[in-house]
């Protein structure tokens, strides 16, 4: 039998692990909104977009982070003004925006093989590879998205449910889309180093859909998806530690597990409520639970 | 299900000048002026399309003229939104997000109970108190879709109510329930008028709504009328309104309108057929 704590020895391994439990809890987070705004695409579109963003960086010799975060940024702030004005088809104007990013990325690879393995962690993650930069990076991004999400709940909230009504009332919407729109950027290049670009759409979106399965209440959807995600993240390193897989796809596939177990845990309640309420209930039997 | 004195502040007066609005095409709204007093409750009649929602909207500032001014208490409306209460139609909610009523009630204040997640209990204290004068008492923690058509208009409605609004705009707040909750709706709104707010409501319900309404703003374009139902209920008004012939029958206080005139006058051959003519929108898409 395999020493179960073995890998705790290792320095990088609980590196990483802390690292992937934060990216994971963070995509969980933003992904609540990311899920209630219908912004899947959006997530999927930027995290490629910031790909090239990184690797001209590196053409131009500057920091990961500061290039793949200036490029986030206008990326996620362009995608966010094409979607308000909503002249051109959203998603068409996406798609143009960032694959053309990311191609831009791919270009300047194949045209300079020799840096082709610095990028693989950037494309698939590679969370056994987590520096000290990178976790330190991850740890403040969460805090700072953290408390953001939390410092403006109300108005988030509002303006995600009901935007319309939400200006009339005083939030200020355009703000708050913004808001989230650098939120989610921060989050992705944050995530990037741990959960590689072609995964993180689906690290943000899982745990999102599973919370959702799992209550009605919008502040315990954000509870539950930040955990979920965080658990995904814990146990998918955990395990592609012994499986020796990539990092990125075992934590996705650790969320994709819990999805079908949360979907099929849904489905039996339902079925179970339809009962209950098609049976006159008897006396003193519990009320079926919400 | 009462109103108590609590919800209701006194009214607030509500003046289009000249207001013309247009969404990149021609008029939605056409010079419309207007004058709704303090306390007035007041029907917007029309065909779909005739600009019921555009003149809310522009009410709510969330439409801006292309010319004209709109005045609440005598301000431009960005700077009187602390009066206003907003109820939409109830086809434009997400049914499906994650919402409980009272997350949905809490809104209304979203900008005054701070920022973070938590809420003083003496405010949902208070959003409690409301959702039981409303009827829904019991029901803070189902989600939205689990209730009533009646229920969940009632829940829009508290949100709107929470605010303390002198000024209560509802976009088709009958649309899709049934009589005995329209009935409850309708003297709700009564109540909320006898303690002073001004009330504007969007209706196509000619005979189920409008009739009861002590005002009504008859709404194509351009403002075609207006006045009590006694007044505006008239044939050759009405037949504008809708171009169609539509027929009003008067029964004592009581006017009704019907839309198969025993005979079609003959300066309406050749007008839109008659059988949808009065309550075009459940034939018509938005």
């Amino acid at each position: 039998m395999p020493n179960l704590l073995e890998p705790f020895s290792y320095e990088f391994f609980s590196r990483g692990l802390l690292a992937a439990v934060l990216a994971g809890g963070l995509c969980g987070l933003v992904g609540v909104y990311v899920v209630l705004r219908h912004m899947s695409y959006i997530g999927h579109g930027l995290s490629h977009s910031i790909f090239g963003g990184a690797v001209l960086g590196y053409v131009l010799h500057l920091n990961f982070y500061i290039a793949a975060s200036v490029w986030g940024v206008l990326s996620a702030l362009l995608i966010n003004e094409t979607v308000r004005r909503r002249r051109i088809g959203a998603d068409a104007a996406i798609g143009i925006v960032t694959t053309a990013s990311f191609a831009l990325g791919v270009a300047i690879i194949s045209h300079a093989r020799q840096f082709t393995t610095n990028f693989e962690a950037a494309l698939f993650g590679n969370v056994l590879g987590v520096s000290r930069e990178d976790l330190l990076v991850v740890a403040a991004t969460a805090l700072g998205c953290g408390l953001v999400v939390l410092l403006a709940y109300k108005p988030l909230l509002f303006a995600t449910f009901d935007p319309e009504v939400a200006e009339v009332y005083g939030v200020p919407t355009a703000w708050m889309d913004a808001l989230l729109a650098l939120v989610l950027a921060a989050t992705i290049v944050a995530a990037m180093q741990v959960l590689g670009v072609t995964l993180i759409a689906a690290a943000l979106v899982i745990p999102a859909v599973i919370a959702r399965q799992l209550t009605h209440s919008f502040g315990w959807m954000m509870l539950l998806s930040t955990t979920v995600g965080a658990l995904c993240g814990a146990i998918g390193i955990y395990l592609s530690y012994f499986f020796d897989v990539a990092s990125g796809a075992t934590v996705v596939l650790v969320a994709a597990g819990l999805f079908v177990l949360s979907g099929l845990y849904a489905d039996l309640r339902r079925a179970r409520r339809q009962r209950a309420r098609a049976q006159p209930r008897q006396q003193g039997a519990p009320a079926p639970l919400d | 299900m009462a109103a108590g004195s609590a919800i209701a502040a006194g009214g607030a007066q509500l003046e289009f000048r000249g207001v013309t609005c247009t969404y990149d095409g021609p008029p939605v709204l056409q010079d419309v002026t207007l004058r709704i007093e303090p306390g007035q409750l007041v029907g917007l009649v029309g065909p779909s399309g005739s600009g019921k929602t555009t003149f809310l909207k522009a009410a709510l500032g969330l439409v801006k003229p292309v010319a004209g001014t709109i005045l609440v208490d005598g301000q431009p409306v960005d700077r009187r939104r602390a009066l206003l209460g907003y109820v939409p139609q109830v086809e434009t909610v997400d049914w499906a997000f994650p919402v409980t009523v009272e997350e949905v009630v809490l809104m209304g204040r979203a900008t005054q109970l701070g920022p973070w997640p938590w809420t003083s209990r003496r405010a949902r204290a208070e959003a409690r108190g409301l959702l039981a004068r409303l009827g829904l008492a019991g029901l803070e923690r189902r989600h939205i879709r689990e209730l009533s058509g009646g229920q969940q208009q009632r829940v829009f409605l508290a949100r709107a109510l929470f605010r303390r609004p002198r000024l209560l705009l509802l976009d088709e707040p009958t649309s899709g329930v049934d009589i005995r909750t329209r009935h409850e709706i309708l003297h709700l709104l009564a109540e909320l008028q006898a303690q002073g707010t001004t009330i504007v409501l969007s209706t196509h319900e000619l005979n189920a709504v409008a009739t009861h309404l002590p005002y009504l703003v008859c709404l194509n374009r351009r403002v075609i009328a207006h006045g009590p139902p006694a007044i505006v209920f008239r044939d050759e008004i009405l037949s504008r309104l809708y171009h169609a012939p539509l027929h009003v029958v008067r029964e004592g206080d009581v006017a009704v309108v019907i839309d198969h005139p025993w005979r079609a006058p003959a300066e309406h051959n050749g007008a839109a057929e008659s059988g949808d003519a009065l309550e075009p929108e459940h034939y018509r898409s938005r």
